[in-house]
């Protein structure tokens, strides 16, 4: 009986976190504790805490006479719709949040038990930094799980979710980590603060301008996804999570919809307009090709001409990649090309199919692009399409010219099943472009110059930029109606379900970086 | 540096009603004129680009201070080619 009251009094204790005054300070923040976290986080009651009594064994400056249980983060595994997660959750309110030892032993156990059991990891982040009483120890914390993030990486999917400060090294856990979330306002990412930028530059910036959800969200790439407040956050990270498998040796979850397969889809017929010269919003194409219209976006606000997200046809999870016309006319430029990559080998380590939408005059010409390496930014679209050995189903829209034709799914990278509309226009380059380098001198010695030009842009629209010469070659294995593209999508990757394609040996490839 | 300076300066130009040039082109059409009442999103300049014509729109409803594009005119990444006062 009092072994048992002594439990009570000692959890008691744990669920106190900071005490009363630190908690109520993170409620005026707009905040929650990392166990109210964790409670709106996970289905109700499915939450087992691990190392809730695990103590540091510093000394010094202070710390040899508070040793609060828990060490400021709160670990643990628990359910999302039904299925297993592990969570971590540091607790501001103790220690700041601050990452020693102990708190770093036990978020790295957990990753352990994730990655031996194929659970998904989900860091829930804020935390003031490494603890500095700690010295080399809080350091070493940090490598510690660094390295186990990096082990995980495409064994189990990872998920940051970052709910106040993550600045310093701190940073580099979630950066590595497959998916970023963010919370407006009260979130912030950075390598050094504005204080010390302030001391070496003397350069004036706010937390918000340095590193908040938006700037993350739009600039810099780093998150993924941002949300007003903690609960539509959560929702986000749920919502993810129905996508994805456990683990690389699962398959993605399917469900059973009520999405018919065969639903014909006509709209598409005039989704697109015929002048090459007007734009649309890609995602007007996505959702009535998907089951139910849901298409979860991802960096939705970062390298925006290029989208890319997930959804489910025919119940089964696929990844999508669109370019964008509405967004600088669909181009594929730096930003973009690291977005896709990366998005592709996530697809692609976790068995998630890939379905491309193909609508892009090229290559963004320019010096910015040039001097910042579009080259070799450029090249890890070409790199993530033909590593990946998912099933990869490309659709052609529109246009398809040059060096992005190759890249955007081509059957030359891989492609298992490479489909186009009647209207999809694949050359070299567009027609104006090729009249005028191919025709330059009959054009200068042309009677009538304009009509002599429009004739032959005419010619080569008819001989050469349309789908039938690919599809003659047999680099387009259909040309298909609009209206039948989910009902053939769905066929294609009904039929690419259990595609088995064999890797040389070797250690890893060295995708440009 | 330079870019981080540049960007800035478009994101201010947006922020104070500015529509800006998402990339270089040429201007094919402006629908409005100053003093004209416009709504948040209306289309108020055509800019073609990458052989695309990108709908430029008001950043938010007002009236427009000016028009600065001319059509036919090459515009650099970053122009203002009209100012909407809220």
């Amino acid at each position: 009986m009092e072994m048992t009251h002594t439990l009570h009094t000692r959890r008691e204790a744990a669920r106190l976190g900071g005490g009363e005054a630190r908690v109520a300070a993170q409620h005026a923040k707009g905040k929650r504790t990392a166990r109210e976290r964790i409670a709106a986080l996970l289905d109700p009651d499915s939450f087992s805490e691990t190392g809730m009594f695990v103590t540091h064994r510093a000394a010094g400056f202070g710390l040899e006479n508070d040793h609060p249980a828990g060490d400021g983060v709160v670990t643990g595994t628990g359910k999302i719709e039904g299925r297993p997660v592990c969570v971590f959750a540091q607790d501001f309110t103790v220690l700041g949040g601050s990452v020693g030892e102990a708190h770093g032993r036990k978020i790295a156990r957990l990753m352990d038990v994730a990655l031996q059991n194929g659970v998904p990891l989900i860091g829930l982040n804020d935390s003031g930094g490494a603890r500095i009483q700690e010295g080399v120890d809080a350091l070493a914390a940090y490598g510690e799980i660094f390295y186990r993030n990096v082990q995980a990486s495409g064994v189990i999917p990872q998920l940051s979710v970052i709910l106040g400060p993550c600045a310093g090294g701190a940073v580099y856990s979630p950066a590595i980590t497959d998916f970023v979330f963010m919370v407006e306002e009260t979130a912030h990412m950075f390598i050094t603060g504005p204080d010390v930028i302030r001391a070496v530059t003397r350069e004036e910036v706010d937390v918000e301008t340095l590193g908040g959800a938006s700037l993350h969200a739009s600039r810099s790439g780093v998150a993924h996804f941002t949300a007003p407040d903690e609960d539509a956050v959560f929702a986000q990270v749920r919502w993810l999570l129905t996508f994805l498998p456990p683990n690389n040796l699962t398959p993605p979850p399917s469900i059973v919809t009520k999405d018919d397969p065969h639903r014909s889809t006509p709209e598409l017929r005039n989704a697109v307009p015929t002048d090459p010269r007007q734009p649309y919003d890609v995602r007007a194409v996505i959702e009535p090709l998907v089951d139910d219209g849901e298409f979860l976006e991802i960096q939705s606000a970062f390298a925006q001409n290029l989208v890319v997200g997930f959804a489910r046809l025919d119940g089964h999870p696929v990844g999508i990649v669109a370019n964008q016309p509405v967004m600088l006319a669909g181009v594929l430029d730096i930003d973009a090309g690291d977005k896709g990559a990366r998005f592709i080998r996530f697809c692609d380590a976790f068995h998630i199919p890939l379905v491309t939408l193909v609508d892009t005059p090229g290559f963004l010409p320019g010096t910015d692009q040039e001097h910042d390496g579009i080259i070799r930014h450029g090249a890890k679209l070409i790199f993530a399409y033909a590593e990946a050995t998912v099933p990869k189903v490309t659709l052609i829209l529109r246009k398809a010219y040059g060096g992005a034709y190759i890249v955007m799914g081509s059957r030359h990278l891989a492609g298992d099943v490479n489909l186009a509309w009647p209207a999809a226009e694949i050359a070299v380059m567009g027609p104006e472009s090729a009249v005028n380098v191919v025709f330059r001198k009959d054009l200068v010695a042309a009677a009538d110059p304009e009509s002599c030009r429009a004739d032959l842009i005419r010619r080569y629209r008819e001989e050469l930029a349309n789908p039938f010469v690919a599809a003659s070659r047999g680099y387009l294995d259909d040309v298909i109606d609009p209206a039948e593209s989910r009902a053939r999508l769905i066929a294609a990757l009904d039929f690419l379900r259990d595609k088995r394609q064999p890797t040389p040996k070797r250690k890893h490839g060295n995708i440009p970086l | 540096m330079d870019l981080l300076g540049r960007r800035a300066r478009r994101k201010d130009a947006i922020q104070a009603g500015g529509v800006v040039a998402p990339m270089p082109g040429i201007v094919v059409n402006t629908l409005v004129k100053a003093g004209d009442y416009v709504e948040k999103d209306q289309v108020l300049v055509v800019l073609e680009s990458m052989k695309m014509q990108m709908q430029l729109k008001a950043p938010f409803t007002g009236r427009v201070a000016r028009v600065a594009a001319a059509i036919g005119a090459q515009v650099e990444k970053g122009a203002v080619l009209a100012q909407v006062d809220g």
